[in-house]
């Protein structure tokens, strides 16, 4: 049976490639969420960017928030949640799967 | 809430859950390499389906001739060869990675499926749980 899994990234797309190695095993129905330092994916001018397109994201908004991002040009594809909806994601897909 | 329901159902007709141990980090930097290991022979004694996937760095804990004493460190290759003996037969290399590094089978201590990214994405997707290491 084939499961959903919810891939957290908490790694800066500027530095690493955790997002990349993240996106290689995206399939339909799953959904990543970035947190910590991951909250950079959410920038547009990140170089994965275009990559994240049709695919379902979410963020975090108090690392945004707390790491001035909230100002800067982000990618309106990326839903801004708060930690309550993190748990509850984490409850409604099957998997969870975390990238670090 | 269907998915919670389904899963229930599964469980209760059979105990064993698939589970995942995802290893991508380099060896002996930090010790994760040996948590997983550690995780992997703890979980193979409760009858749980089990498969290791090495994708990332984490396929350099898979090199041979790993001389860990040199930095006063526990050496991997032993744990890994020990695999065997707990029954642990579901060993998978992502292959993207292992090129990648121009890593071959021959430079392995152990053998291990080198399995391409759909095979990875469909194995990743069939687990219960999956450990992240």
């Amino acid at each position: 049976m084939k499961h959903s899994i919810l891939h957290t990234v908490n790694q800066s797309p500027f530095s690493n490639n955790t997002l990349l190695q993240c996106l290689n095993t995206y399939t339909d129905g799953d959904g990543i969420l970035f947190l910590e330092n991951g909250a950079y994916a959410a920038l547009l001018s990140q170089p994965a960017s275009h990559l994240l397109e049709n695919k379902t994201c979410y963020v975090i908004e108090v690392d945004l928030h707390a790491r001035g991002l909230l100002e800067q040009e982000l990618n309106a594809d990326i839903q801004l949640i708060n930690y309550e909806t993190f748990v509850q994601l984490s409850t409604e897909y099957d998997v969870v799967q975390s990238w670090y | 809430m269907s998915n919670s329901l389904s899963s229930n159902e599964s469980n209760t007709k059979k105990s064993s859950k698939k589970i995942g141990i995802v290893m991508r980090h380099a060896p002996y930097g930090n010790n994760l390499a040996h948590e997983a290991l550690d995780a992997a022979l703890a979980t193979s004694i409760y009858g749980q389906e089990l498969t290791l996937i090495f994708m990332g760095d984490g396929v350099f804990q898979l090199l041979h001739q790993q001389e860990s004493k040199a930095i006063h460190q526990k050496n991997l290759e032993k744990q890994l060869t020990a695999l065997e003996f707990y029954d642990i037969e579901k060993v998978f290399a992502c292959k993207h990675s292992l090129d990648e590094r121009q890593l071959k089978q021959n430079n392995l201590s152990i053998n291990v499926a080198a399995i391409e990214t759909e095979e990875l994405q469909q194995l990743l997707h069939e687990q219960d749980v999956l450990l992240s290491f």
